[in-house]
């Protein structure tokens, strides 16, 4: 390419190299995950998301280090176009090469960016592009240092809750031994209790004084929380057992008037 | 939207035991929910079935009108108001009969959503599946609303429980609660919010519904629908035995107006 002065050293082309290295390699992974997200028909899993987008992280953050350190470099290189160059029918590149100013769509993200990040972020070095990095809004709880003692923190703690819950089963020390077993056995109660509960068996005591009516059926709470209203006939088999009953008691009473009168008869024939 | 449902009952002495099991799922803490629902019926009564077919002479052109006519279903819709314990009158001035000045709608922490579920579809693919339509009513007055709108107030209820989500599947556990006492003719809903303590299961036995669903946005990819039947029914497989998971008969959800045949010819 025509890039650079022609007192060109070689390492400066070897710092124009490794970024363009760099810049692949982010395009490349942009792109992957891009095609990832638009062209698979079931959104691919958070695991490899999240795979996806460290490595986009892990290569922007190369070519971030690439270009602070020869950053004086790229800052006082200028492209200058050789007569060889197709200008005709490269006239998009050629423009894109030396345009000096950023497009104004990118203009808008970095602007976006900044906003972004002027909400927690007091660095007041970012100024410039219209956006007052300084004057962040008072609702925002968390501003960097807030944020930064937060992970400080909360990564130490997390990984102490890890271990904790990792190494549950083995015993580490006498003390936390005593608490296990004292653990275990409140577990055996309540088991217990549970067992109990489950299979309905009376403990005396325990028990509530009045037993649970039995649970309304599942149909009648759904017809009821779509239609608003309690169905006339809840339960078909309840009613027929209602029925049964009536009529049980029905037969059994006139039983008993079939008896009286057969005992009346008996009396009258003494 | 369309929503894949399973539906499974908790006792109510095994209701907190579920509670932990299905934060240990999820891996999060139960969330609060409460909400308010209102049900409503169109005021138009559902055509007798078939009745567009009896009527007319034979001629040709009634032909036509018959294929117009087709009796178009009418379904209860519902309004929901998502709550908080704070919400609900506190104790101490239940006593004083002060009317809440908190009208619905008004206040913009309460927020009221208009819902509407279709008959689920036939098809057993194992879940309930159904489609869902809810939309946020930002202003106004959501009750007024929904009668310029050709509805009547059927009744209200209160839904109580807690909500997890587990990848892609939602979990609510709740149960009904309802007013106490007999409920009073009304025809629109009430103004103000009981104490929260004076609600009363609508199951006497205080049991919970415990509900998994995941939201589909579009059937028309039968990958995505698939992938979600799937995941539910993984899901119901790591309940088993804790709670039984089902579905519920179609027609238990069926949120069309029946027509009841009135042989009196009384205009209820």
């Amino acid at each position: 390419m025509q890039a650079a002065t022609n007192a060109s050293s070689p390492e400066d082309i070897k710092a124009l190299e490794q970024t363009r290295l760099r810049l692949q390699a982010v395009v490349k992974s942009l792109g992957q995950l891009q095609h990832d997200l638009a062209h698979h028909e079931t959104l691919p899993s958070w695991p490899s998301l999240q795979k996806s987008s460290a490595l986009l992280i892990r290569t922007i953050s190369s070519l971030l280090s690439t270009t602070e350190t020869h950053s004086k470099f790229l800052h006082s290189a200028h492209a200058y176009p050789l007569p060889t160059f197709p200008g005709r029918s490269q006239a998009g590149l050629l423009d894109f090469l030396l345009r000096k100013k950023h497009e104004p769509s990118v203009e808008d993200w970095i602007i976006e960016g900044l906003k972004a990040a002027a909400e927690f972020c007091d660095a007041s070095e970012i100024e410039g592009m219209g956006v007052r990095v300084g004057e962040r809004k008072e609702k925002r709880g968390l501003d960097e240092e807030d944020i930064t003692e937060l992970w400080e923190w909360a990564g130490p703690a997390e990984n102490d809750i890890a271990r904790r819950v990792l190494t549950a089963g083995e015993h580490t020390s006498d003390e936390e031994d005593d608490e296990d077993e004292e653990d275990d056995d409140e577990d055996a109660d309540q088991n217990a209790t549970k067992d109990t509960q489950m299979t309905g068996a009376d403990v005396p005591g325990k028990q509530p004084a009045v037993p649970e009516p039995p649970p309304l059926p599942l149909a009648t709470i759904l017809r009821f929380m779509t239609t608003g209203s309690v169905p006339l006939f809840a339960d078909p088999q309840r009613q027929n057992r209602e029925q049964m009953a009536a009529i049980r008691a029905m037969s059994a009473q006139r039983e008993g008037e079939a008896a009286a009168v057969r005992a009346g008869i008996a009396t009258q024939g003494q | 939207m369309h929503e894949l449902l399973l539906f499974g009952q908790v006792p109510r002495s095994r209701h907190d035991q579920v509670l932990k099991i299905l934060a240990g799922v999820a891996a999060m803490q139960p969330q609060r929910v409460i909400e308010r629902h209102i049900v409503y019926k169109p005021q138009r009564e559902p055509e007798e079935p078939g009745s567009n077919l009896r009527r007319g002479g034979s001629q040709g052109i009634v032909q036509k009108q018959t294929k117009q006519n087709a009796a178009k279903d009418l379904y209860f819709t519902q309004t929901v108001q998502s709550l908080a314990e704070g919400n609900f009158k506190s104790e101490q001035n239940s006593s004083v009969q002060k009317p809440n000045l908190k009208v619905e709608g008004n206040d913009s922490g309460n927020k009221w959503t208009f819902q509407f579920h279709d008959v689920p579809d036939t098809g057993d693919r194992g879940v309930t599946v159904r489609m869902t339509s809810s939309t946020d009513i930002v202003e106004g007055d959501p009750h007024a609303y929904m009668v310029a709108f050709g509805n009547n107030y059927v009744s209200e209820y209160y839904l109580e429980g807690h909500r997890f989500v587990n990848q892609n599947v939602v979990i609510l556990l709740h149960r009904i609660l309802q007013e106490p006492g007999p409920r009073p003719i009304q025809t629109s809903p009430q103004k103000s919010l009981p104490t929260f303590n004076s609600l009363k299961p609508l199951d006497p036995s205080g049991g919970y519904v415990l509900q998994a669903s995941i939201l589909v946005q579009d059937l028309g990819k039968p990958a995505i629908l698939d992938q979600g039947v799937e995941e539910l029914k993984r899901f119901k497989d790591l309940m088993k035995g804790c709670v039984e998971l089902d579905v519920p008969d179609r027609l238990l959800l069926d949120t069309r107006v029946k027509y009841q045949a009135n042989p009196f010819g009384v205009q209820r």
